[in-house]
């Protein structure tokens, strides 16, 4: 069946079975195996070139709900989870840019959203999971019933075993309103000095215009929900026509893109923005990743510790300046110091970075290259989740537990990632 | 508000059509084999829609009859009957049982259950019973030809009672047709580029058909157009295509 990823870098045919709820099926299937939720991820995390892609969206049933401890399925999305805590007046802990994603790709890949500096990322608030594993069958793991594979799991980019379900715990639900508030930056110490006094709010991400003329300017938006009921707005988002190949991307678009957004931000000092609308910005048209015609497109998310965080991010943007590049998505946003613990989890304390870049080839592939003897001199690494292209010695370097997570593995689980960066 | 049953409740297109219902705040009664799928059905059900009346009965395949009581008791409004598998060709090779089994999942256990609440809405003098065939109840194909030839069953069987009740306006039977769809009946089956419709997508073109008394309706609603092609084609190049 035809997959690919968010990114569309690798739109191919791939062996795919459906799966519900039959461990047994799992000894019958080609190998290796690697499960697929909403293919959200940018890079080729979760496409498997041998053996099986096993497509667990129908595996979205709610298992439990006890207090405030949710379980449910991995195949069921955030946007499902969101509406149905609600109810209960409860909510999701951690959200992503979008809604999208299942709740099995949240923990395989230990996302992270605009809470991150008070709440950490998802993989904080799991308290056990059932997984299948080709020597044991169906087992729970939590921080007391197999800690190693728990934590190797959280993270574990689907190869510790098929994630079953997941029991977390849902936060309080405040209300289905933020209010936002926008702050110019001019540089980066601007923001340094705005992110030190944005602590306390709940949530805040920036923006960065990389068009401008100065360097490192940006919108910073921070915001708290008011414990206000709007009623909810259903209006379906638009949709980007999927097979329109023709490619909108270019620098004169994008400068005059990025310098409309900026102004119109700046505008708005002060506002009270859906939930939903603010959580999943990425959620407002279907498709957009489609914008960047056939080829796809990148996006390169890095996190540096928060020493030299700004003459790193400093360094980025001077090379996208010289490079001449050109983006619509850039974002920063600082990490807090709480650890999931997973073996091998991307946030760390300090100041992450993320930028969509167009797929124009050997051009696109040297300027990640820069970026990554950037990152990796600083102590950084890069997100697994978004990657299509890292060495393995950089990888290796960045992602110090690597070793004793392949020695976690389940060998009936792997993916194009996971041959080309821990070796099978 | 409707009483509404759902016989093969577990089903990934009546989970779907259920939660249709449940929307619309209708009393739901389950029907299933599976113990334990059906009690991990009622749960995740109970937590999406707090508070709404869900009962939930399980029924054994070869002993109905208590079933069948309980079911001609009360009145109802709607009833779905999603009971049936799917087995290829190539899967019942040198294999009468397995043939056996799926006349009887496909025929006999939902025609117990279609006559005894067409007998109802008889007395009762309203009701919609919905049964799912099959767009391969069609067109006999050389890959799924007797669980094609055990949905073809239900064309007949429902023309038939349709003909018999006609002068009743207030009671419709429809035979749902869904084309492939993305459930556990192809869980572990690699479909290649077959394209599959989503549960949801199509339980709502059940619901809606249904509530319309629609005598048959396709869902998705493109395999009317697709089917009909098919149907007029001469059976020379019929037996020539290879899918």
């Amino acid at each position: 069946m035809r997959l690919t990823s968010w990114g569309n870098l690798s739109l191919d045919d791939y062996q795919t079975f459906f799966y519900d709820f039959n461990p047994n099926l799992l000894a019958k299937i080609p190998k290796p195996v690697i499960a697929v939720g909403a293919s959200r991820s940018y890079g080729d995390v979760g496409l498997n070139h041998l053996g099986s892609n096993l497509l667990t969206t129908n595996l979205n049933r709610f298992i439990n709900l006890d207090g405030n401890l949710v379980t449910a399925q991995a195949g069921i999305n955030f946007a499902e989870l969101e509406k149905v805590l609600n109810l209960h007046k409860l909510s999701l802990p951690v959200r992503p840019g979008t809604s999208y994603l299942t709740l099995g790709g949240a923990v395989a890949n230990d996302i992270h959203g605009k809470n991150h500096h008070l709440q950490g990322s998802f993989g904080c608030h799991i308290k056990s999971m059932r997984i299948w594993r080709s020597d044991s069958g169906v087992i729970e793991i939590s921080t007391q019933r197999e800690p190693d594979l728990f934590f190797a799991t959280i993270g574990g980019i689907g190869l510790t075993g098929l994630i079953i379900d997941v029991t977390f715990e849902a936060t309080e639900f405040l209300g289905n309103q933020i209010k936002v508030e926008n702050l110019v930056f001019s540089n980066l110490s601007e923001f340094n000095q705005i992110n030190q006094s944005s602590q306390n709010y709940e949530t805040s991400v920036s923006w960065v215009n990389i068009s401008g003329k100065k360097n490192g300017n940006g919108i910073y938006s921070r915001g708290n929900t008011v414990p206000e009921f709007a009623k909810k707005i259903t209006k379906a988002p638009i949709s980007y026509p999927k097979n329109l190949k023709l490619n909108f991307i270019n620098s004169t678009s994008i400068k005059i893109f990025n310098n409309l957004y900026q102004n119109l931000q700046k505008s708005i000092k002060i506002s009270l923005v859906p939930a939903g609308k603010y959580y999943f910005p990425l959620d407002g048209v279907n498709n957009w990743n489609q914008v960047y015609g056939a080829k796809g497109f990148y996006q390169y998310q890095s996190v540096v510790p928060e020493k030299n965080a700004y003459e790193v991010t400093e360094e980025m943007l001077n090379l996208m300046k010289e490079e001449k590049t050109y983006s619509f998505l850039t974002v920063l946003k600082s990490f807090g110091d709480k650890s999931s613990g997973g073996l091998l989890s991307f946030p760390m304390a300090g100041l992450t970075f993320a930028i969509d870049l167009q797929n124009q080839g050997e051009a696109t592939l040297k300027l990640m290259n820069q970026f990554d003897q950037i990152i990796q001199r600083a102590g950084g690494r890069v997100y697994l989740a978004k990657d299509a292209r890292m060495s393995r010695e950089f990888f290796e370097s960045s992602y110090p537990n690597y070793e004793k997570f392949n020695s976690l593995r389940d060998p009936y689980f792997s993916s194009d990632l996971s041959r080309r960066l821990l070796g099978f | 508000m409707s009483k509404i049953l759902v016989i093969g409740s577990t089903s990934g297109i009546a989970n779907e059509a259920i939660k249709i219902w449940l929307e619309q705040g209708n009393h739901i009664h389950l029907y299933a084999r599976n113990h334990d799928k059906l009690k991990m059905q009622v749960a995740d059900l109970e937590i999406r829609f707090p508070g709404h009346k869900i009962d939930a009965f399980t029924f054994e395949a070869n002993n109905l009859s208590k079933t069948l009581d309980q079911i001609s008791l009360d009145n109802f409004d709607i009833a779905l009957i999603t009971v049936g598998e799917l087995k290829y060709s190539d899967e019942l090779v040198g294999q009468i049982q397995v043939s056996e089994k799926l006349i009887n999942s496909n025929i006999q256990i939902p025609l117990a259950f279609a006559q005894t609440i067409l007998e109802k809405y008889k007395t009762q003098g309203y009701g919609k019973l919905g049964i799912i065939g099959s767009v391969a109840g069609d067109r006999g194909r050389g890959k799924n030809y007797l669980y094609g030839a055990s949905k073809a069953f239900w064309e007949t069987y429902l023309e038939g009672a349709r003909q018999e009740i006609w002068k009743n306006k207030n009671i419709s039977l429809s035979l749902i047709k869904p084309g492939p769809t993305n459930t556990a009946m192809v869980q572990g089956r690699e479909l290649g580029n077959l394209r599959l419709a989503k549960p949801e997508a199509v339980a709502k073109v059940i619901v809606n058909g249904m509530e319309r008394g629609k005598s048959v309706i396709y869902a998705p609603k493109i395999f009317q157009l697709i089917m009909f092609i098919f149907k007029i084609m001469p059976i020379k190049i019929f037996n020539r295509l290879s899918f």
